[in-house]
This record gives structure tokens, C-alpha cells and sequence, in this order.
């Protein structure tokens, strides 16, 4: 579903990925794991098509990053990229107009879990029920694949519980890929099939989580704080 | 064009207040204009309304830019860059909303303009006039032409998309913005005095289309008066536009990044 050959991004003349190689097969939740400056958000962009990389070549689902994988993915950016004059049901309404993968059925279902009313007004909703409803206009697509940055960064641990049932619930059963990128990394792991962990922009581990935890006897946490000291 | 369609009606909801709020600071200063009616003579009336389009057109220029920044201001570039539309579906949507801003309080001036002098002797025939004489523009007997929605609805047009191209180019180059785009806004302005002589020139012997230029005063009587430009450089020009709207969709869709 996802491959990226000897990827790097420079910004300005810092390198912010170098010589990254990865390929995600189609229904796996892989974690790109890595402390602050690692070069996940950025890999995430230009999987997402909103940054280009300066060498190398991605691939999803056989195309190159543009129009039509843009159709395909579903990508949740760590910043706040809703649109504050809208209400829920605008923002639901908005991202079905240009995705026609969009599920009405599946939106609603979230909307409830997250506990999350359509008439509410975006700018009246805290920085919890923002994270949340951009959770909720990632997952009530059928993407083939989803790209979450940083989702439970600065969330309360109720939300945070609320979105990890969100991925499990919406996504599991349709076999989309899904790529979260976050340094919480105990949050996380439950649902984690693969783990690749990134470090000065560069792929420092990429195994499965289970023969990784099996191999070395710790939790995906714990090795994370071992190989990233 | 779906894409495009929704794209501006988006826009313009996010921008309503701004919409209403032009709408009404036109209305009020249209109002009072009108009350000046036989207080003021029309050349005063006539060259606040003016005076009042042109500021829209420079406004026009700055909407333009807005509409791009802004999206980068409150982060929802990302959203906007994610979609699967093509980049001159985004930039024509910016454009057509920065000219909505515009072109609402400039047609209500115009229509208001013409509505208060109506009962006076606006000819509604003018462009049979235009015709009779042979597309020769303002007739020598007028006392006062003034430029006014015919003229200002181009530049308008022209300065809400450079607004909008300067700064997708400028997010493009980075580095060298600010030098690149107070470069390139002092270079539209001297421009748009030449294009505003251009409007007003009259043209004969060479093939040319009917555009209404502005209003023309005779003694009491005012009219609608249409210039004549010669069509080879208004296509030279509309060609030219166009390319640089699709070179400006193309920046958004392979080199515009967050």
C-alpha cells in the first residue's frame, strides 16, 4: 500500500528525512514512533501529498503522491486544520463533497462514540472535541489509508481512550492501513501491528510489534526508550 | 468545475461577514450619496462613487492575497492542500472570492449611481449611441466622464487575482517574498494607470469590442457611455490570463507545499 524508496526532505540545509525506505502492506496499523524532530510529521506530509520530498520516491497503492491518491487518503495533520466558522455538521458535509468515500452512516456512529453533537459550533469545541472530530472526518471514510499525526498529543486521557476506540472500531474490520505517528508510544500500542521507529530523520528499527516484543522480552514502550536514549 | 463550484461556495461562507459587511458599509455610503442629491452637483456625487471604486479595486488586490494567507494563518492549508482537486480549481476559487468581496459593493455603487440620476436622463440606449458612432468612445461635448464600473469591474478582476497569484508565488520563492511581492505590487500599480488610460482611449479604423467605460455628463443629462477597444490586445490580454491561471494551478498542485 505504501512505499517509500530512499525518501529525504532538506529544509533550507537542515535534513528532515534522509534515505528513508518503508513499505507498508494493505490492513496493517503501523506506529512511525520517534521523539520530537524525528522526521514523522514530514514523512507524513509527503505520504499525504501536501509536501514533496527532495529525492527519492513514494508510492501509494502504486501512484505517485497527487489528485489521485489524495482521493485515497485520509490524513489527520497534528495542527488544528478545521475550518473555526463551521459547525460539526459543515465540517462533516465539506470533507463528503470531495470525498467520495465518505460514509454518512460510519460519521454518525462517531459523532455518537466521541460524543460529539452536529450542530456544535468548531470554535466553541475544546482542543479534545476538535482532535476528536478530526478523527471523526479521517475515519467515516473508506480510505485505504489513514495518516495520523501526533492524534493524542495534548489530549485528556478520557479523549485519548476515546480516540484509540475510534481506530480500533472504525478501522480494524475494513482492512485500511494506518500510519499513526506520535512519541506517546504507550498509548498507542495496543493496536499497533508494526513499529518503525525514526530518529534524526532517519529509520533507526522497522519490525512487526508482536516478534518485537517477543524477541526482546519488553513492551514496544520500553524498547522505544532503549533504542532512542 | 464541481470541485471549483464547491470550492467558491465555501469560500464565500467563510467569508460572509465580510461579504455582508462591505455590502453595508456600501449601502450606508450609497445612501448618503443619494440624499446629496440636489445638494451636491453630480460631478461631487459622481466622483465619490468613483473615488469609491477605485479604493475597492486596491482593496481588490490586498482581498486577494488574504484569501491565501489566511489559510496558512489558521492552519487549514492542510485541509485545503489534502483535497483531491486540482490547483487551478483552488486558485479559482480564491480568486472568484476575493472578486465577490469586491465587485458586490462596486456593482451596488454603480447601480446606486445610476438609479439616483435615472429619473434625470440616464440613457438606457447608450449602447445604440455607442453604435451610431462607430465605437469612437466619449463624444468631444461632454462636460465630465467619469470612469466607473465598466472600467473599475477589469482592474478589480485583474487585481484580486494578482493578489491571489502573488502570494501562492511568494509562498513558492520563500525566501525572497517580500522583495518579489512589494516588486510586484508597485509594478501593478504604474500598470493599472495604463490600463485605465486604455480604457478610456477612443479607437477608429481598427476592429475593436464595445465595453461600457463609465458615465458622461451633458449639462444635466448623464449617460452610460461605452468605449471602443480594439480587440487584438483584449484577446492578447484574456489569452495571457489564462495562462498564468493555469501556471499559477499548476504551483498550487506540484510545488505549493504547507
Amino acid at each position: 500500500m505504501v512505499e517509500a524508496r530512499g525518501v529525504g526532505k532538506r529544509f533550507g540545509r537542515v535534513w528532515a528525512l534522509r534515505d528513508v525506505s518503508l513499505t507498508v502492506p494493505r490492513g496493517v496499523i503501523c506506529g512511525l514512533l520517534g521523539v520530537n524532530g524525528a522526521g514523522k510529521s514530514t514523512l507524513l506530509r509527503i505520504l499525504a501529498g501536501v509536501q514533496r520530498p527532495t529525492q527519492g520516491e513514494v508510492r501509494i497503492g502504486g501512484h505517485r503522491p497527487g489528485r489521485v491518491t489524495k482521493a485515497r487518503v485520509a490524513f489527520v495533520p497534528e495542527s488544528d486544520h478545521l475550518y473555526r466558522w463551521m459547525d460539526v455538521q459543515d465540517a462533516l458535509n465539506f470533507t463528503a463533497t470531495f470525498f467520495e468515500d465518505f460514509n454518512h452512516g460510519r460519521a454518525r456512529e462517531l459523532l455518537r462514540l466521541m460524543q460529539l453533537e452536529p450542530s456544535s459550533s468548531i470554535s466553541s469545541l475544546s482542543r479534545g472535541f476538535r482532535a476528536r472530530l478530526k478523527l471523526v472526518l479521517a475515519l467515516a471514510r473508506d480510505a485505504d489509508l489513514v495518516l495520523l499525526d501526533e492524534p493524542l498529543s495534548g489530549i485528556d486521557p478520557i479523549s485519548r481512550d476515546r480516540i484509540v476506540e475510534g481506530i480500533l472500531r472504525g478501522y480494524r474490520p475494513l482492512r485500511s492501513t494506518v500510519l499513526i505517528a506520535t512519541h506517546l508510544v504507550g498509548e498507542v500500542e495496543t493496536m499497533l501491528d508494526r513499529v518503525v521507529f525514526l530518529h534524526n530523520g532517519r529509520v533507526v528499527l522497522d519490525e512487526g510489534a508482536e516478534a518485537l516484543r517477543a524477541a526482546r522480552g519488553l513492551s514496544v514502550e520500553a524498547i522505544y526508550r532503549e533504542v532512542l536514549a | 468545475m464541481r470541485a471549483f463550484w464547491a470550492l467558491y461556495v465555501h469560500e464565500l461562507r467563510g467569508l460572509w461577514v465580510y461579504l455582508v459587511g462591505g455590502a453595508l458599509v456600501s449601502l450606508a455610503f450609497n445612501l448618503y450619496l443619494a440624499t446629496r442629491r440636489g445638494v451636491w452637483g453630480f460631478d461631487d456625487i459622481a466622483g465619490w462613487a468613483t473615488m469609491f471604486m477605485a479604493l475597492l479595486t486596491f482593496l481588490a488586490l490586498v482581498l486577494g492575497a488574504w484569501v491565501v494567507q489566511r489559510e496558512w494563518d489558521n492552519g487549514t492549508v492542510y485541509q485545503l492542500l489534502a483535497l483531491p482537486v486540482g490547483g487551478c480549481a483552488i486558485v479559482g476559487a480564491k480568486f472568484a472570492a476575493a472578486a465577490t468581496l469586491v465587485l458586490v459593493p462596486m456593482l451596488m455603487t454603480f447601480t446606486s449611481l445610476m438609479g439616483t440620476y435615472w429619473p434625470t436622463g440616464v440613457s438606457f440606449w447608450a449602447p445604440v449611441h455607442h453604435f451610431g458612432v462607430h465605437y469612437e468612445g466619449s463624444p468631444p461635448e461632454a462636460t465630465f466622464a467619469y470612469f466607473s464600473f465598466g472600467a473599475f469591474l477589469p482592474v478589480a478582476l485583474l487585481y484580486s487575482f494578482w493578489g491571489v497569484f502573488l502570494r501562492i508565488v511568494s509562498i513558492w520563492v520563500r525566501s525572497a517574498w517580500r522583495l518579489f511581492t512589494g516588486a510586484a505590487i508597485l509594478g501593478i500599480w504604474m500598470y493599472s494607470w495604463r490600463l485605465l488610460d486604455f480604457f478610456g482611449r477612443s479607437y477608429t479604423g481598427t476592429l475593436t469590442v464595445p465595453w461600457p467605460g463609465g458615465l458622461l455628463v451633458r449639462g444635466d443629462d448623464v449617460t452610460l457611455y461605452f468605449v471602443s477597444l480594439p480587440l487584438v490586445p483584449v484577446v492578447v490580454a484574456l489569452a495571457a490570463a489564462l495562462v498564468l491561471f493555469w501556471f499559477t494551478g499548476r504551483l498550487v498542485e506540484r510545488h505549493v507545499e504547507v
